[in-house]
């Protein structure tokens, strides 16, 4: 299954800079359109209220009548002036029309009083012949020594000039606004790839590595947030370099240690092919037997140390009983024992609940029991001893061999490492084994002397079950 | 004896065939699965000894064709690879037995006499150890040719450990076959039966030896 990509920071910036650059640039023009629009019909109302100023002002009383003389020059002059049509009216104090055009459309009632002007003012927008009309309707007072009262004066518009008008202003803002989006992304677009240039020059530089190149990354010229991911990168390669440096050596370590076997088996074979005496031939074939031994021993040790470091990459851990799993040890281990007269106990009737990887586990108390048994001469003591009910839990392998002094104890956990004094057939892996599936559990090895202060006591003691074993590097 | 050994190492087939000729088997060789396949199919063999990592015909399959003909010659399988899984697989699809690669000859020739014997036997198996032998049919112990006087108790332990000869059994398992209803009662009652049999095998080819709070393992006396 191949994982997608996530997303580069790089699109993501750009993803979310540009539509909200847009949106902020739309909801900007609209109410830049929506002022100019308010602008251009306040501009014309004031127009329109100019003309019905110039109707009102002939307006007069005359024998209780409201009569007027309206100035058509003035009329056609604002006419030609607003580019669209005007039409009036003139009601007089019964309502009634008394010049003009008698149809316009009536003032609604519920039109308020603008609030802009001294005069009494109302502006409504309405229908007049076909087309949309803008209305002002102004109410006159009228007297003469008869009567008095209002006259209303009515001016109608067609909008024709304020439509041509508000379109061009909103072609005129739309366009500014298309200018300015477009050239703000395309700001963004070369800061942001200005700001990403020295990514790429990272990647340039990791892509150019040898498969085999450990060094750490130069993380001078790199941006503070990445000179973090750098620093963090620089040290887990440091420790990968660490890791595969004890692989190499345990690799060579390994193959010198074949080598021993083998070079001891060639000179036994070298020997026998010179043997002329057949009892002595028989003396040497079983030595070449005990160094095939030797040999077969070291491969299998060497893949159990495989397997154990596999397993404690991927352990499952579950809760175990380190009691039972020691005595099916034991059990298994057991012939061995008696094959070389050793006494073998076990002492440990209580569970021991632990938690911990079952196939670790199991090699982990294969290797110090073995151990014990091999590097304990024929005819010894080796004793297996389990923690009881509220101690620690712990295991605990005993043997009456020849022990470490205190001065080598740290030692005999390298691989390979063997007493120089051993003249045992051990491979010296048992107990490095023993001791990285130990640190992979969380517990902790002690060594001591034996019973009577000879041979050698290993004691590997684990965290309590009811707290979980800390996790494996 | 005739005897069909499938390993495709050259070296290795040539050194075993020859320790084996020494103890006067007929063994005859084969290199691959599909050779083995063959032969098996024409020839009549008393036991094949079959490596599970072969060139052209994988071993399993060999062993699988050959019980799908219906065949039941014996089959030990040797591999080196070790895995439980192949173990199990090889054991499932009708092996009789199975050794791991380096195996001692010594071994090897103990898995051979006792899968000859058990078909040589008509199915039966006489187990032995040292100059012990059980007769499965009448559940007798004879010790150097001499019926040997037990209990019932003491035969039932002593079964326990020559069907198990050079394991260790444990004392649990002990227990439970011999008080199948009792949980825990008589701990040591086994450590008496154990001496009893002692006595009875004292001066014999076989002993029973303790293993401190594990069980018990029967071995034979090497003179």
């Amino acid at each position: 299954m191949i994982a997608r990509p996530a997303r580069g920071l790089q699109s993501r910036l750009l993803w979310w800079l540009l539509p909200s650059l847009a949106v902020l640039v739309a909801v900007n023009s609209v109410s830049t359109y929506r002022t100019a629009v308010a602008a251009v019909n306040t501009a014309y109302d004031r127009s329109l209220l100019a003309v019905a100023r110039a109707v009102a002002d002939r307006v007069e009383l005359r024998d209780g009548r409201v009569a007027v003389e309206v100035p058509y020059i003035a009329l056609d002059f604002f006419a030609s002036d607003l580019r669209g049509r005007v039409y009036y009216r003139v009601g007089g104090l019964d309502g009634g029309a008394v010049s003009g055009y008698d149809d316009l459309p009536p003032l609604p009632p519920d039109v308020p009083r603008s609030e802009d002007y001294f005069a009494l003012a109302r502006f409504y927008s309405s229908e007049y012949r076909g087309e949309a009309v803008r209305v002002v309707a102004l109410h006159q007072p009228v007297l003469d020594d008869t009567a008095r009262g209002m006259a209303l004066i009515q001016v109608a518009e067609t909008l024709v000039s304020r439509e041509a008008l508000t379109r061009d202003l909103m072609i005129d803002t739309v366009s500014r606004q298309l200018l300015l989006v477009a050239l703000a992304a395309l700001v963004i677009l070369v800061v942001v790839r200005t700001a990403f240039r020295p990514l790429g020059r990272l990647r340039a530089e990791l892509d150019a590595r040898a498969a085999g190149d450990l060094a750490p990354i130069d993380s001078r010229d790199v941006p503070k947030e990445v000179g973090a991911l750098v620093a963090g990168m620089n040290d887990y390669v440091g420790r990968l370099k660490g890791t595969l440096d004890r692989q190499e050596r345990f690799i060579a370590d390994a193959s010198h240690q074949l080598r021993t076997p083998l070079a001891v088996l060639r000179a036994q074979a070298g020997l026998a092919l010179r043997e002329e005496d057949p009892a002595r031939l028989r003396e040497t074939l079983a030595a070449m037997d005990r160094s095939v031994g030797d040999t077969v021993h070291l491969a299998n040790q060497l893949l159990t140390r495989a397997r154990a470091q596999h397993g404690i990459a991927t352990p499952s851990f579950g809760d175990l009983d380190l009691a039972g799993v020691a005595r099916e040890a034991c059990l298994e281990l057991g012939a061995g024992a008696v094959a070389k007269r050793i006494d073998l106990g076990f002492e440990g009737e209580h569970a021991v609940p632990v938690r911990g990887d079952p196939t670790l586990m199991r090699e982990l108390v294969k290797n110090l029991v073995d151990n014990a048994i091999r590097y304990t001469p024929e005819g010894g003591h080796v004793t297996v001893r389990l923690s009881g009910p509220g101690e620690a839990p712990s295991i605990q392998v005993e043997d009456s061999g020849e022990g470490v002094a205190a001065a080598d104890r740290e030692r005999v956990f390298e691989p390979f490492y063997r007493l120089a004094s051993s003249h045992q057939a051990g491979v010296g892996l048992g107990l490095s084994i023993v001791r990285d599936i130990a640190r992979a559990h969380g517990a902790s090895i002690d060594l001591g002397d034996g019973p009577g202060g000879t041979g050698l006591m290993v004691r590997v003691t684990f965290p309590a079950a009811a707290t979980p074993a800390s996790a494996p590097r | 004896m005739r005897i069909l050994l499938v390993e495709d190492h050259v070296e290795l087939s040539r050194w075993v065939a020859r320790a084996l000729e020494k103890s006067h088997y007929t063994v005859e060789r084969s290199l691959n699965g599909a050779d083995a396949d063959s032969r098996l199919a024409t020839e009549r063999y008393d036991l094949v000894i079959l490596d599970l990592s072969l060139a052209r015909v994988d071993g399993l399959e060999v062993l699988r064709r050959l019980r799908a003909r219906g065949t039941r010659t014996p089959v030990l399988i040797v591999t080196a690879r070790g895995e439980v899984s192949d173990r199990v697989r090889g054991l499932d699809l009708g092996a009789d037995d199975y050794l791991a690669k380096p195996f001692e000859i010594d071994e090897l020739e103990a898995r051979i006499r006792a899968l000859l014997r058990r078909t040589q036997a008509g199915g039966e198996i006489r187990p032995a150890c040292g100059d012990l032998v059980l007769d499965p049919a009448s559940h007798a112990f004879e010790l150097g040719g001499r019926l040997l006087n037990l209990t019932p108790r003491e035969s039932a332990v002593l079964e326990s450990l020559l069907l198990r000869a050079g394991k260790v059994v444990a004392k649990d398992q002990l227990h439970g076959r011999l008080f199948p209803l009792e949980s825990e009662a008589k701990a040591d009652a086994i450590e008496v039966y154990v001496h009893r049999l002692r006595r009875k095998l004292a001066g014999a080819r076989v002993r029973i030896v303790t293993l401190r709070g594990l069980g018990y393992l029967l071995e034979e006396v090497k003179p």
